[in-house]
């Protein structure tokens, strides 16, 4: 395949061929998410929605990337990454410790769910199929980790006492490598062939089990090459189990409990595995399992996640071809205060400090706010927000007027109440009332990811095109405040304009998702910034969710049993971020803030903290009609 | 292995408008025919327009009209078109009259737990050769059933028709499909599947974990504003080498370029295609998408056979004839037992843009027929 001219657009791990090229690109801030688990002890689970980073995490343990991890040990750009392996006791300077077996769960498990068996039957063939298929790949995994030749060297493979277990799954004879490569095509080839038959099936293929036997040959000494075992650890890592039924993943996750093999155990799944009320209860810790919400992880670590961000944007940009650019961060403007925007802020500034002075005529108590020192400091840009922060402090002070006599207003309230929320409030006013780019920098760049790494790829994908389309035309490779914007103002656009597509329900989550924005963006422009620096979210009690997990409830309230439908769709394609026991007066909510791509084509700030507290029957009334902004409310809209 | 220019279609019967009038004409002149004449029940109304031909000219015999129905679900955008479907059934009942029957079956899409599983309920339509005995001809009107129907219920059909006994006459098998691409643009898919799956009947060469170290090599039929599509299937395949198929020759001479235009960061930034890889193909003549498709993924197993062989997987995001030339090159070369998937993702319905303007449309489509197995090959 082609080089790639813009590394960006390689989003998934699959994309990305060579291991040296995964290297370069892996930020090792990835594995701040494992650091905490207990990675060896018991099965671990990975989920998220599409896009969080899943395969990667799982491809980083499959043996041709150790192996070139190892031999790159000496390269500064992969050299963090090598010792945190170290330190997690996957590779020494012995060479790998660990080797991971990955396995995808296709969809060809599925379809066995659906032949004329009975349970018991169809539980077989689907330990039959995943039984061969671990054994399949953790063949091919030992020979590559020990650069033999697959299926040449098999043989060089040997069974140490052959566990009982292995006997029951049907094969006469399983001493070696190529027996159990032997046995396990036979099975795979059997299942296979009759899934996809033109004539009706009618034999059982050969083998089978009730529970995930194969597991006992990844346990430490089982597998032998040349008489020397072939890892320290192994780790089955079972990637896309959402493809699985749902009957089939449970049966696996009670098997895997059943068993307590011991052996380290990686699932990663999407949350579309999850039933509505595993959605919203957001797939708390499991008693033998341990689960790692990806998305959920980052936004408890937002610094991280974002010097994370950094991280992988700069390794892609340093691996651009047409390009040479190190940093992604160095080429995007920042500010608005360089010269050519001076002038600009200059009108502005004239503009609001007249309209708050036209505001103040004839009451004395902002006579000393008006002459305080901040709304002279600082840059032109500084003034007019602060000028503009003023202005919303006028308009609090309106709201209170029948209750405050008109005594002067001490200076010192003026500093407390400017600050850096009132600021940011102030910002998105005069970027909104004067057609300012609002939407730039590195910082709201990896905010707009909402902590998803895909999601982050595309949109810095979008502003890197640029810097190469630069570099192009011989242009210096900066990407100008309004560009960016621009750039992510079209990126939430697509976003918007994708739900109805990618989604389940996408029209209902479409129209439901667009009321909570339109509602967020009136609360936010109202003139007294109320919730500064702004609301892009909303919140049902915990209560209320209690209800929305109830079956007989949502029976009985078929419109809350559509919202709840709504709701988890929403959540499982990370259109909303849900957090749960949140305390706020007294009580405990479920916090459902917009993903903040969602918030440009609203103007909302990108901001977390701002949310209302919603009633069933006002989101159901939403789900219907849409929200309607109170006709006598005052709006800067 | 397959004799590579031993054509199975290399001569061929297509015909569409009055051709295809004249062609119908002649075949039923003479008498006796059985027709099984299977269509699906939907909103789009080109639905009809292949039974209205083919029904008068069949004066002589009888038919069995084979109504699909497939319920896509409580949520589907779908049923907001169920006026539709209402107007095209009762067009379809006004003008299927004694002797001739219609036979109703319901094709279940959706397992209980909500997954697809439309293509398996398909193939299972017809499952015995002796299920065709008394028909001579059988068509399938592809106007109004989803492309994860008709593949894997053409294959089947085909694949019956084949094994019908020695002794039995030989058996017609059409494809009729109203081509409009005004209005298949403004069909839009809504919901689409969050993962792509492979067809029924043609999935497991290519999830085989046995043949896991083999190159994939994808060919995916291009047609417009299916970036979305193209990606999810991508996502399933993980191809190792991509040819994309584009129409050219076609009515509108830059359309190749408008869709390498079009998915020019999917297909080049993304995917990494080289340009060498495009391969060309008509766009109205679904035999020579077949032969562009075969002579590729046979091309692909001569050469790396010596490194282990490879597998191959076919896809079509572009008109309903086309899909059907991507199905023929997968029939034959699984026939001739090569590893070929075809991969597909669904959606959960369908939105129409600008509704006056497609019904409009449907009475100036194009009625194209072929003839896939029978009397003219014999």
């Amino acid at each position: 395949m082609r080089e790639p001219r813009n590394p960006f657009r390689l989003r998934a791990a699959e994309q990305i061929e060579s291991e040296q090229a995964f290297l370069r690109l892996f930020g090792p801030g990835m594995l701040d998410m494992i650091a905490e688990a207990h990675l060896w002890d018991r099965p671990c689970v990975f989920r998220s929605a599409a896009g969080g980073g899943k395969t990667t995490l799982l491809r980083l343990l499959t043996p041709n990337v150790l192996l070139a991890l190892y031999e790159n040990r000496g390269i500064e750009e992969v050299n963090e990454l090598y010792q945190r392996m170290v330190d997690m006791g996957v590779l020494s300077e012995d060479g790998p410790q660990a080797l991971g077996v990955f396995l995808p769960c296709t969809r060809n498990y599925a379809v066995l769910d659906d032949l004329d068996l009975d349970t018991t039957r169809k539980d077989r063939l689907f330990f039959a199929l995943l039984n061969a298929r671990v054994i399949l790949a953790l063949l091919r995994a030992v020979l590559t980790l020990h650069r033999c030749t697959y299926p040449r060297d098999l043989s060089r493979i040997t069974v140490r006492d052959v566990p009982d277990s292995l006997l029951s799954l049907g094969a006469s004879k399983l001493n070696g490598g190529a027996d159990l490569h032997s046995w396990a095509t036979q099975v795979e080839t059997a299942v296979c062939d009759a899934i996809d038959s033109f004539d009706p099936w009618e034999a059982m293929p050969p083998g089978g089990a009730d529970t995930l036997t194969s597991l006992d040959l990844l346990k430490p000494g089982v597998l032998s090459l040349d008489g020397q075992p072939v890892a320290g650890r192994i780790v089955l890592m079972l990637d896309d189990v959402h493809l699985l039924t749902a009957r089939q993943r449970s049966t696996l996750f009670a098997s895997l409990a059943h068993l307590r093999s011991g052996i380290p155990i990686w699932i990663a799944e999407r949350f579309e595995a999850l039933a509505p009320d595993e959605l919203l209860s957001s797939g708390q810790q499991g008693r033998d399992y341990e689960v790692v919400a990806i998305e959920q992880f980052w936004r408890g670590r937002r610094k991280r996640f974002e010097n994370l961000a950094y991280s992988v944007a700069d390794r892609r940009a340093s691996a651009a071809t047409q390009v040479e650019v190190s940093s992604l961060a160095a080429c995007l403007d920042v500010s608005l205060d360089s010269a050519e925007w001076h002038i600009r802020f200059q009108d502005i500034l004239a503009e609001v400090e007249s309209r708050v002075r036209r505001e103040a005529v004839g009451q004395t108590k902002f006579s000393d706010w008006l002459q305080h020192e901040n709304l002279l400091a600082g840059s032109v840009r500084d003034r007019a927000i602060n000028w503009r922060a003023l202005e919303i402090l006028l308009s609090r002070e309106r709201w209170q007027s029948q209750t405050r006599l008109d005594f002067v207003l001490p200076r010192n309230e003026f500093e407390e109440r400017t600050d850096s929320q009132i600021r940011s409030a102030a910002e998105l006013f005069v970027a909104h009332e004067f057609d300012l780019p609002y939407y730039f920098g590195p910082s709201r760049l990896v905010a707009l990811a909402s902590s998803n790494m895909e999601q982050f790829l595309w949109i810095s994908g979008d502003e890197f095109e640029e810097v190469v389309s630069a570099a192009i035309v011989r242009k210096p490779p900066r990407v100008s405040a309004g560009r960016q914007d621009k750039l992510m103002r079209r990126a939430s656009d697509v976003l918007w304009n994708d739900i109805p597509r990618r989604s389940r329900e996408g029209t209902a989550v479409r129209q439901f998702l667009e009321s909570i924005a339109r509602f967020c963006q009136h609360t936010t422009f109202l003139p007294n910034a109320p919730y500064d620096p702004g609301v892009t979210g909303i919140a049902i009690s915990m209560s209320d969710r209690e209800r929305l997990l109830d079956s007989s409830y949502v029976k009985s309230r078929p419109e809350h049993g559509q919202l709840a439908r709504v709701l988890a769709s929403a959540i499982a394609h990370n259109l909303l971020e849900p957090t749960l026991d949140y305390k706020c007066k007294g009580s405990f909510w479920m916090v459902l803030n917009l993903n903040r791509l969602l918030c440009p084509t609203y103007w909302l700030p990108l901001q977390y903290g701002g949310f209302k507290e919603k009633t069933l029957d006002e989101l159901s009334a939403w789900l219907k009609a849409g929200f309607r902004r109170p006709e006598k409310a005052e709006s800067l809209l | 292995m397959i004799d590579t220019d031993a054509f199975r279609w290399s001569t061929y019967v297509q015909a569409e408008g009055t051709d295809l009038r004249d062609l119908f004409e002649m075949h039923f002149r003479e008498p006796g025919r059985s027709v099984c004449y299977v269509l699906g029940r939907g909103f789009d109304p080109r639905m009809m327009l292949g039974l209205e031909l083919v029904l008068p000219l069949n004066r002589l015999g009888n038919c069995s009209v084979v109504l699909l129905e497939f319920n896509e679900g409580e949520n589907s955008p779908s049923r907001r078109y169920a006026g539709w479907a209402e107007e095209n059934l009762d067009r379809l009942r006004d003008l299927v009259k004694s002797p001739n029957v219609i036979d109703t079956r319901s094709v279940a899409v959706l397992a209980p737990d909500g997954r697809r599983i439309g293509s398996r309920s398909a193939a299972n339509l017809f499952r015995r050769p002796e299920e065709l005995a008394e028909y001579t001809d059988i068509i399938v009107d592809s106007s109004s059933l989803p492309r994860a129907i008709v593949y894997p219920l053409l294959a089947k059909l085909l694949h019956l028709v084949e094994r019908s006994p020695q002794s039995s006459p030989s058996k017609n098998l059409f494809v009729l499909a109203a081509e409009n691409a005004e209005i298949d643009s403004r069909i839009v898919e809504e919901g689409i599947d969050e993962d792509a799956d492979y067809i029924h009947l043609f999935r497991s060469g290519a999830e085989r974990m046995a043949a896991s170290g083999e190159p994939k090599i994808w060919i995916p039929v291009l047609g417009e504003r299916q970036a979305l599509q193209l990606r999810r299937i991508y996502d399933l395949v993980m191809p190792d080498e991509i040819c994309p198929v584009l129409p050219s020759p076609s009515f509108n001479p830059r359309r190749a370029d408008d869709l390498v235009l079009e998915y020019r960061e999917l297909l080049l930034d993304q995917f990494r295609v080289e340009p060498r890889n495009f391969i060309y193909a008509s766009e109205r003549n679904p035999f020579e998408v077949y032969r562009q498709i075969r002579r590729a993924v046979l091309d692909y197993y001569r050469v790396l056979a010596p490194l282990g062989g490879c597998r191959a997987v076919v896809s079509s995001v572009s008109s309903k004839l086309l899909s059907i030339g991507a199905l023929m090159a997968a029939y034959e070369l699984k026939r001739a037992r090569l590893d070929v998937g075809i991969g597909h993702i669904e959606a959960q319905g369908y939105r129409i843009e600008d509704e006056t303007l497609v019904r409009s449309l449907a009475p100036q489509s194009t009625v194209v027929g072929l003839w896939l197995t029978g009397e003219c090959y014999a």
